[in-house]
């Protein structure tokens, strides 16, 4: 970890300073539920780790882009390609296999990393619709500058 | 620490549209063919290698990003003031945005794997698995406002030497 902490550190750019956002409402409106949604789904991982094998919980994650493509096809209303829904087949054929052969299978851990998968796949899809722009520094925002 | 890099990645990829948008540049470039719609020509900038195009136009996912780095870092509007190259300050090996981010994945996958494994062996002598999220979670805070308040790069110049006015970052540890 500390490699990969120092290979971080390398390759960034170490230009300018680490400008801090304030904690404004419009802020915290779209901080605050990416930060339940992670932490739900963080808990959800952990008790998925604790009852099962970790390869397990990743196999059962491996499903995430499933339903990123059902979730946001339901709730956005998007509209994917013919291949994407092909290349979906196998992802989760594979995945069925997997748990079927799995030995060390425990109907919560199952549960708890499948929990896991979904709130993560709801974050990322709320993240989207989050106006970006709040979470810059004022004087980074795109439009006319502040003086 | 891995989830907080694995939604921190995810986020700040969309932060691009917001970035690209917010980037004219006033660089000379060899290309003026970018100036008909009332844009000033750019080369500079975000993409240094890439005469006369437009900032606006985000090339590929992984310019994509890095832009979205940036932006989310406080980095300076490309070209605003200065036509100064992005990766300035960076190793030589960290100049090709391609290959930082490749490096940023391996070091996703690196510390994911890890956390992983450190948690499941702290979950069998010790099973309390919300605890252990809620201790997780405390480190990225104080990592996380650590790096953000102390971690500050050399250079102070232009529209961004602005001090910065409040340190209420630490909430955006969370995510």
């Amino acid at each position: 970890m500390a490699l990969a902490a120092t290979l971080l550190w390398w390759a960034s750019d170490r230009r300018g300073p680490r400008v801090l956002v304030s904690l404004t409402r419009s802020v915290a409106r779209s901080v605050v539920p990416l930060a339940l949604f992670n932490i739900i789904g963080h808990v959800f991982s952990s008790v998925a780790i604790a009852r099962v094998p970790v390869s397990f919980v990743h196999t059962i994650k491996a499903v995430s882009p499933f339903f990123t493509v059902l979730l946001s096809t339901v709730i956005l209303g998007s509209r994917y390609s013919r291949d994407v829904y092909i290349s979906l087949i196998p992802l989760v054929t594979g995945v069925i296999m997997a748990c079927t052969s799995e030995l060390a299978w425990e109907f919560w851990g199952g549960v708890a990393a499948l929990g896991s998968a979904l709130v993560f796949v709801v974050q990322n899809i709320f993240s989207k619709k989050v106006p970006r722009a709040v979470l810059l520094h004022p004087r980074r925002r795109p439009g006319p500058r502040a003086p | 620490m891995a989830p907080v890099m694995h939604n921190g990645l995810l986020d700040a990829g969309r932060l691009a549209p917001s970035a690209a948008a917010a980037a004219p540049s006033s660089s000379s470039s060899s290309s003026s063919s970018s100036s008909a719609n009332g844009q000033p020509p750019s080369g500079g900038g975000l993409y240094p290698g890439r005469g006369g195009t437009p900032l606006v136009h985000v090339p590929s996912p992984t310019a994509n990003y890095m832009v979205a780095v940036d932006a989310m870092r406080g980095a300076a509007p490309a070209g605003a003031t200065t036509a100064r190259s992005d990766t300035e300050g960076a190793p030589s090996w960290a100049k090709s945005h391609t290959l930082r981010f490749l490096v940023l994945v391996a070091c996703w996958y690196a510390c994911s794997s890890l956390t992983n494994n450190i948690g499941k062996e702290i979950l069998q002598a010790f099973t309390f698995p919300v605890t252990l999220t809620v201790a997780q979670f405390g480190f990225i805070g104080v990592f996380t406002y650590i790096y953000g308040t102390h971690a500050r790069g050399p250079r102070r110049t232009g529209a961004g030497a602005a001090r910065p006015t409040a340190h209420a970052r630490a909430p955006l540890a969370l995510p």
